[in-house]
This record gives structure tokens, C-alpha cells and sequence, in this order.
């Protein structure tokens, strides 16, 4: 079966509860050589850094997949050391070729507010 | 009008690399496996993508401070591979800024080059500044 196939177009793929803390930050930081980085807001790259690491726990992606788009957007902060609720859904999803084009958009919420969202691109080779 | 950001300069080592792999989780062998990435299309192991978009975090975050974190959008599109233990240079310029009742609104262009000069990632980053 190829990646996601299982799965509706805006089908939900996973719910999780996500915090950025500080310890989180400083090691997203260091990894990424960030210096004079001092914020109590969360930055929208570690956002979807920590809720792509979510997602691969459940869907890793296969080896040969290309990630060829990424959005982000930040429409309210998003205090480090709360939690938010993070809901995924396959927004996108094509074969062309050998190939399938998926999008995979993040909604990220708050006391039941949408406070982020995210997409990601992949080409992924078809089994 | 075009005003240019103070660029960031760095070397992607691959302790580096390894080290976003455990923040992010993505531990794909393209990026970690000499052996398995002599057998792909580049050749080499390559730098997580998400890791050169957090360049682009840093160069607005820099110019922009808490005003990118609370309202900042970024469309980045991938062109093109780094090879892990290389260069990468990170470059942007707002291209257009528009005020309105809400505050500021900054639009830039932004990419991330290799030490050549080609294009690994590009696209646009906006933010709102608030008065």
C-alpha cells in the first residue's frame, strides 16, 4: 500500500497535544546554531520542527521521499510551556508518475482558537 | 525599494545534522548514512530541509524580534540539495511594505544559497508589526 493511501482527502490523520518548553527551545536552538535567540514565544520553525517529530513517530516517511514546499503561519503567539492542540490532515494528495504528491496541513489551536498553521510538501516514490 | 538583511553565514556539520535529527525526530539515512546516500541521486548526505528554513527563522527573527513569532508567514519552496559538512549562506530583502490599520506589514523575499551561490531554498516571509 502506498503512503496514506488508507486515508480520505482532509481526513483527519492525528490529534496530539503539543508543548514547546524551554528545554525543547534551547536543544531546537543549539541544533539549529541559533544564537541571541531569547523569546518566551515559540518561533514558527521550532513549531513545526516539533510537531513534524510527532508526526513521523506515527507515519515515518518512506526513504526516497523528497520535501519540496513548506508553509507556515502564525496568526497569534504561542506561549512556550503551554500546551496546544495540534490536529493533521492529508490536504493534498495526487500520483503522478512513480511518484505521489502529498500535502499534509497542521492546524495548531489554543482554548479553541487556530493560533498556527502548517503544510508540508512531500514526493514520495510509489511501492 | 529593496532594503537587504545582514546575511548569515554557517557551516552545516554533521554533528549538526545530527543534532536536528533528535529535535526533529526525522532520522531519514539521506541525511545520516554515508553508505545509503552514495547510493541515491546526490551522491552525499544531505541537510534536513526543515533545518535550512530554520535559517530563515533566524534572519527574521533577528530583524523583526517577537513581531515574527506572533504573526509572521513563511511559503518556502525547495530547489535544491545542501551536501552535509558545507557552507550555506542566508540572504533576504523586504521587497514591499504596506501600513494599514492593523500596523505594518513587512513582505520579504528570503533564500538560503550554498557557498556557489545556487538557490537551496526560496520564497517569501511577511510579518505584521504592530504599532
Amino acid at each position: 500500500m502506498s503512503y496514506l493511501e488508507e486515508f480520505e482527502l482532509n481526513q483527519q490523520l492525528l490529534e496530539f497535544d503539543l508543548e514547546i518548553s524551554d528545554d525543547y527551545s534551547d536543544d531546537y536552538s543549539k541544533s539549529c546554531e541559533i544564537n541571541d535567540y531569547k523569546s518566551s514565544y515559540a518561533s514558527p520553525t521550532e513549531l513545526a520542527t516539533l510537531s513534524l517529530k510527532y508526526f513521523l513517530e506515527k507515519f515515518p516517511i518512506p526513504e526516497g521521499s523528497i520535501h519540496t514546499a513548506q508553509e507556515i503561519e502564525m496568526k497569534d503567539v504561542i506561549s512556550k510551556n503551554k500546551k496546544i492542540k495540534c490536529t493533521v490532515f492529508l490536504s493534498y494528495s495526487k500520483e503522478i508518475r512513480n511518484s505521489i504528491f502529498v500535502k499534509i496541513k497542521t492546524s495548531y489551536n489554543y482554548n479553541g482558537k487556530v493560533v498556527a498553521n502548517s503544510e508540508g510538501t512531500l514526493v514520495v516514490p510509489k511501492n | 525599494m529593496e532594503l537587504k538583511f545582514k546575511s548569515i553565514e554557517k557551516f552545516i556539520s554533521e554533528q549538526k545534522v545530527q543534532e536536528y535529527a533528535e529535535v526533529s525526530g526525522d532520522f531519514n539515512p539521506i541525511h545520516l548514512d554515508d553508505n545509503y546516500a552514495k547510493k541515491t541521486e546526490f551522491k552525499n548526505k544531505i541537510v534536513h530541509g526543515m533545518l535550512l528554513i530554520s535559517n530563515i527563522n533566524e534572519l527574521m527573527f533577528r530583524n523583526f524580534k517577537d513581531s515574527w513569532n506572533k504573526c509572521g508567514t513563511l511559503k518556502i519552496k525547495f530547489r535544491n540539495p545542501l551536501v552535509v559538512n558545507s557552507k550555506l549562506i542566508t540572504k533576504g530583502k523586504i521587497k514591499k511594505i504596506d501600513k494599514n490599520n492593523d500596523g505594518t506589514l513587512y513582505t520579504c523575499e528570503v533564500m538560503c544559497n550554498d557557498e556557489d551561490d545556487n538557490i537551496l531554498i526560496n520564497g517569501i516571509a511577511s510579518v505584521l508589526v504592530q504599532e
